[in-house]
């Protein structure tokens, strides 16, 4: 036990608490170092916009995430779980794109956005369209929304796998019983395959909250975090800050937040599936 | 009698092998980062290098552009910096010069003529506060490639005036050609052209240097005015603000557009790719109102340890001749051009690239905006920038607002 709490606190608590200590100081990371209490936070939620927006910008992707990605999720694995022939090679092919690489999937879908030679205004030409002149990740109105189409195309993949993972241990006998007593396939759905997939809940919203706050690539990829910051993330923009701009102060500060976020999420959401146990 | 001859043998063995460890202690090592798209071509010189140098061993670490500008800092940061490393120059490099943690250079290049073998424009970019911060390697200026097929198709003549710029631009966009192609970080390039057109060389160099009130430059007004004209009228592509480096050049390549202001990797990039050289050319951006001024320009350089010993010093300078001698340019084609050295004649693959110095030479430069321009107020200009083009910050404000994160720069630096 020694031996393992030591290198975990080594490699994740100390370093945790040292990015916490820091960002009460003002540090470019060589000269000198200077405490600055609480103006690092003050300062990212009075006067800096552009990690206003980020911040809006996570929440809205933790949102989109646990709405879509987990429907999308659930329901594919709902379907796969049936028995119907090509049914591996379908689990391969919507698992696949999340072998990809987030560099890979960006470039793809900027491709598809394209609004010269893009797949998405093609189709729009072809179906009589083509005046409506999308710009797609150029609109700042609309460009978060792009990105996150190809998150969801990628990310779904491993969702799916934990949906039917939890899908293949519920007892088939609850569903015979559920039968008998005359229930139906969405009754079954709401009080047996729910219920019983709560543990995987647990598992694929704390994943994907975490990820959701970690969005970094794919929007390096496909906007840089733009038009006009539209698409800007806290992780991109902790970035920025830390080895751009040599504020880590600044940095540190932005990633305490991440995490302070990422607790309020998954904290009382595990605490309440605990309990219900 | 056997016994005998093997404790000999066994003894020369031995001091064969101490003589053989003690040369090898004796030799240099010089640890170096470098970036990977300069691997192929940097890998063998240092293998050729240490064959012809078996004293000298230089231990190279690759890293993506990336992983080098946020590894360097945390290496600055922990005092682990190598004995050298790349370096893209101006604000990238002033930072380790403003801290502290390279060795000045100009003692070391007056004692040995650096002037004869440097270009004055490379020496003046690596020039921090009277600091020469690195060794010049590259210098790079931004000129307009152009589609001479699609010049000649519609009758155009290059441009050497603003007006006639955009006579060109007209005459194309009326024929479905998209005049310009960029990208949106790069369309500050078209920018500070127009910066440089509207403004004297002292405000721009001031502006730069954030001496000067970007809020209050009518320069600034003017060249936002301008580029929010040119982009209403459709003169760059339309996903602009969203597109990449390789895109708009693919934009070029394919006909799509005609023009596109940019470095001279688009030469050898032409030629790599083994396009038609006969369809593309390049001229100057007509920067100043009498046509060409001066050249974005910046130079890449490699920065030394502070703490790197005299030994050391002279082993890495030997590196850098051999670099850039004859012979290794020679034999590996794949070093990055133009070169910083006086003379240096460009490669074949080079060839559309011709000239470039010497216009530098002629006309002077100043330093590309995002090389000199703090990071920090970059982020702001190109913000700034997209709500300009978007409509939603009028040209006239945009100064006054990039100048707020100029001023929160100065309080907090």
């Amino acid at each position: 036990m020694a031996p393992g709490l030591l290198i975990y606190s080594s490699m994740v608590v100390v370093p945790a608490i040292y990015s916490v200590v820091l960002s009460f100081f003002k540090w470019n990371g060589i000269g000198k170092i200077t405490a600055v209490g609480f103006r690092n936070y003050v300062n990212l939620f009075t006067r800096d916009t552009v990690f206003q927006i980020a911040l809006k910008n996570n929440l809205v992707w933790i949102v989109l995430t646990l709405v879509f990605t987990t429907s999308m999720a659930l329901g594919l694995a709902l379907m796969l779980n049936r028995s119907f022939k090509g049914r591996t090679a379908y689990r391969a092919i919507f698992y696949f794109p999340y072998m990809l690489s987030w560099v890979v999937i960006g470039i793809i879908w900027k491709w598809i956005y394209n609004p010269n030679i893009g797949f998405l205004d093609e189709m729009l030409k072809l179906i009589g369209l083509g005046h409506l002149n999308i710009t797609w990740l150029s609109d700042p109105n609309i460009a978060l929304y792009c990105v996150f189409m190809a998150a969801l195309w990628q990310s779904t993949g491993q969702p799916m796998l934990y949906f039917m993972a939890g899908l293949q241990a519920i007892p088939h006998e609850l569903y015979e019983a559920a039968e008998v007593d005359g229930a139906g396939t969405w009754s079954s759905f709401v009080h047996i395959t729910i219920p019983q997939l709560r543990e995987t809940f647990v598992i694929v919203f704390a994943t994907l909250v975490i990820s959701a706050m970690k969005v970094y690539d794919v929007v390096y990829v496909m906007t840089e975090g733009g038009p006009a910051n539209s698409t800007q993330t806290l992780a991109s923009y902790m970035y920025s800050q830390t080895f751009a701009f040599s504020n880590l102060g600044i940095g540190s500060a932005i990633a305490t937040v991440m995490m302070v976020v990422m607790m309020v999420v998954i904290i009382p959401y595990v605490l309440f599936t605990t309990k219900q146990d | 009698m056997k016994k005998k001859v093997l404790s000999l043998l066994l003894t020369l063995a031995l001091l064969l092998g101490l003589s053989g460890a003690a040369l090898a202690q004796e030799s240099v090592i010089l640890t170096f980062w470098t970036p990977t798209w300069r691997q192929a071509a940097e890998e063998p010189i240092i293998a050729d290098f240490m064959a012809q140098n078996p004293d000298i061993k230089i231990e190279a670490t690759f890293y993506t552009s990336e992983d080098m500008k946020s590894k360097t800092k945390i290496a600055a940061s922990s005092g682990t910096l190598p004995d050298m490393w790349y370096n893209w120059g101006g604000v990238l490099a002033d930072f380790y010069a403003e801290n502290g943690l390279i060795l000045d250079l100009a003692q070391y290049a007056k004692d040995n003529n650096w002037s004869e073998k440097y270009l004055a424009g490379a020496m003046e970019q690596c020039t921090y506060d009277g600091q020469l911060i690195g060794l010049p390697q590259n210098l790079a200026g931004l000129v307009m490639y152009y589609r001479v097929d699609l010049f000649d198709q519609f009758g155009i003549a290059v441009p050497t005036t603003m007006e006639e710029l955009e006579a060109a631009a007209d005459v194309l966009l009326k024929n479905g050609i998209t005049p310009f192609s960029s990208y949106n970080k790069h369309m500050m390039r078209y920018h500070e052209a127009l910066l440089e057109y509207y403004s004297t060389k002292e405000e721009h160099d001031d502006l730069l240097l954030l001496k000067a009130d970007w809020g209050k430059s009518e320069a600034m007004t003017k060249s936002f005015k301008k580029l929010k004209e040119w982009y209403d009228k459709g003169y760059f592509p339309a996903d602009i603000l969203a597109s990449d480096t390789s895109t708009a050049k693919m934009y070029v390549y394919s006909g799509a557009s005609a023009m596109i202001m940019e470095n001279p990797g688009m030469a050898s990039e032409i030629v790599a790719n083994n396009y038609d050289l006969a369809q593309y050319g390049w001229f100057a951006f007509p920067s100043s109102p009498e046509g060409k001024g001066r050249v974005s320009a910046y130079a890449k350089m490699v920065q030394f340890n502070k703490n790197i010993s005299d030994e050391k010093l002279a082993a890495a300078m030997k590196f850098w001749d051999y670099y850039y001698s004859d012979e290794s340019l020679e034999a590996h084609p794949a070093i990055e051009q133009p070169t910083a050295r006086i003379g240096a004649e460009l490669p074949e693959n080079y060839v559309l690239a011709q000239g470039l110095l010497e216009l530098i030479d002629e006309n002077g430069s100043y330093f590309t905006m995002d090389l000199k321009v703090p990071a920090e107020v970059m982020a702001k200009y190109f913000s700034v920038f997209d709500q300009v083009l978007l409509g939603t910050i009028a040209p006239e404000n945009a100064g006054a607002e990039i100048q707020i994160d100029v001023e929160n720069y100065k309080l907090n630096n």
